[in-house]
């Protein structure tokens, strides 16, 4: 046995290189011990001022007129653009944001994560949104929360959302963690007590764990704009929609990160599955 | 499953399903196979179902050695081979299992055929406590929900002699990294489990079990079908749930949407299936 070979138990991947960039990221203790206990973490100012005005431009236009390969998704007084980086400019940037990216690295399985998802959602004053459901009882296998006692993550999808105005995030910290499902399916926001008020400046991003019981508060005046990314493992297959065009492909091939996030989904990258020298 | 079989497959992390492919069928199968080891590589290659041979730098297989104008140890896809392949996707003796294992929609992410020759053997892979997003065991509020289940068919009597399946019971949810990884599993040590076969049996199993294959000493073949299961956002294994021309149209609805896989991220919100999340 390996035991009594070399005085001491090999790692797994020690042998195999199956888990390729763990403990990686440059996220520190303090700032892993929060995004565990409450589901979700601010990093802010990652947009400019211009490069959000930018991208509130964009997306409004995109609104209006969709370009091939976005899907629009109106809905009373809310609108949902689908595979919104198609669209190009800011709003395709900001999906390799490195501050996001460094916290993806971390939360899901090191390198091995893909973009799954994207969208802008355009909300109106009185848009009805709905609390997500959220912790071990949700039936949102995909959503799955886990951190184990020795602080590995393997969460399986960490959103990002980026306002594009101040506003407000709205959720129920520790709710990740949750054993009953919440009692508060077609309340009125302002009428679930646990749920908490995260004021975001426009251009900052919130990172959350899909599992986190959560939402976002309309506006009270104007129309509300938010880009939302969705990070997954290498092997989660696309949100309905959201397959990156043959154009898309190929303008970002040069850029490393934004062609890690656009592979196809896969177990592990070719050759990993062979001895280390 | 019967309360007997979910304590069992809890308890040591697989379930052995003697029989579960008549005899006559499996006749059908193995006639199958002979017919593609009689055609060379390109032909197969046309087919559909390469063969892509061990090699040698390969850190799970140990490599067998091939009887006199035998095939080297290979693994294949299957399902373009049509036939047999398909009829497998949605086994009624064994889907119910997966299905129940998995504990929500899932779909067929590999199918491959596997021969193995003489001094084969494949080493223990996985555990619990590797932490392998992708093959984790779970159980929660009264349900099995894994991500990754596999049935392994025998086409052939193996024995412990003849290189048959291994598997450490319980090691699903070991806390500790196995410190036999890397090796060729050892049927005389006291926690491995050798699981002999006939040809028409079938091991279902958690992908998070440590598992691997004992040393052919005999010269006989082992062969063996391998289909793998998985929840609905999950991604095909490469090239392993391609199909064959036609497939789409011949098949049946429940082939078809194994193998496509039903709509991922579906929950019982009718707002999530339209992809709002907020």
């Amino acid at each position: 046995m390996l035991k009594a070979q070399e005085g001491r138990i090999p790692k797994e991947e020690e042998i195999y290189n199956l888990q390729i960039g763990l403990g990686e990221s440059a996220l520190i203790h303090e700032e892993k011990h929060f995004f565990d206990i409450a589901g979700y973490r601010v990093v802010e100012d990652l947009l400019t001022d211009e490069q959000v005005t930018d991208a509130r431009q964009s997306v409004m236009n995109m609104e209006k007129t969709p370009p091939r390969h976005v899907g629009r998704m109106p809905h009373e007084q809310m609108c949902q653009l689908v595979n919104v980086i198609e669209g190009g400019g800011v709003v395709e940037d900001a999906m390799a944001l490195p501050a996001v990216i460094d916290h993806v690295l971390e939360f899901i399985w090191g390198r091995q994560y893909r973009l799954v998802g994207s969208r802008a959602i355009l909300l109106e004053p009185g848009a009805k949104i709905q609390l997500t459901p959220g912790g071990a009882a949700a039936n949102r296998r995909f959503a799955d929360y886990r951190c184990w006692g020795d602080g590995q993550f393997r969460c399986l999808m960490i959103s990002c959302l980026i306002p594009l105005q101040d506003a407000t995030y709205l959720a129920i910290p520790a709710s990740h963690k949750a054993n009953f499902p919440h009692p508060y399916k077609n309340y009125a926001l302002e009428a679930i007590p646990p749920l908490v008020e995260v004021p975001i400046r426009q251009g900052s991003v919130v990172l959350y764990t899909e599992s986190l019981s959560h939402a976002i508060q309309p506006p009270a005046t104007g129309t509300g704009v938010w880009l939302l990314y969705q990070y997954g493992t290498s092997y989660m297959v696309n949100w309905p929609g959201c397959d990156p065009s043959s154009e898309l492909l190929a303008r970002s091939a040069a850029d490393p990160e934004k062609h890690h996030l656009l592979l196809a989904p896969y177990y592990h990258p070719p050759g990993t599955y062979r001895k280390r020298e | 499953m019967t309360d007997e079989e979910r304590y069992l497959f809890d308890l040591q992390g697989y379930l052995f399903l003697a029989g579960a492919l008549p005899a006559e069928f499996v006749a059908e199968i193995n006639h199958a196979i002979d017919t593609l080891e009689s055609l060379n590589d390109d032909e197969v290659e046309a087919r559909g179902v390469p063969r892509r041979y061990c090699q040698t730098d390969n850190v799970l297989v140990e490599t067998g050695g091939p009887p006199a104008g035998g095939l080297p140890d290979y693994g294949s896809p299957i399902l373009p081979n049509g036939g047999f392949a398909e009829q497998l996707i949605d086994w009624p003796v064994t889907l119910p299992y997966v299905q129940e294992m998995i504990g929500e929609p899932c779909r067929l992410d590999a199918a491959s055929y596997m021969s193995r020759n003489s001094q084969g053997a494949f080493k223990w892979h996985h555990g619990g406590a590797e932490l392998l997003p992708y093959s984790e065991y779970a159980f929660r509020d009264g349900q099995f929900k894994c991500v990754s289940v596999k049935i392994g068919y025998a086409l052939t009597d193996v024995d412990v002699e003849d290189g048959c399946f291994a598997v450490i019971p319980g090691s699903h949810k070991s806390s500790f990294t196995n410190p036999l990884v890397g090796h060729v599993p050892d049927p005389e040590h006291p926690l491995v489990r050798p699981i002999p076969v006939r040809a028409g049996d079938a091991i279902v199993f958690s992908e998070d079990l440590s598992h691997g294959a004992v040393v052919n000493r005999r010269s006989k073949v082992r062969r063996t079908l391998f289909y793998s299961y998985a929840p609905a956002f999950h991604c095909a294994w490469d090239g392993l749930a391609d199909t064959a021309k036609g497939f789409f149209a011949r098949a049946n609805n429940r082939r078809r949407e194994l193998v496509q896989g039903p709509t991922p991220y579906t929950t019982e919100t009718g707002a999530e299936r339209k992809g709002i999340s907020c």
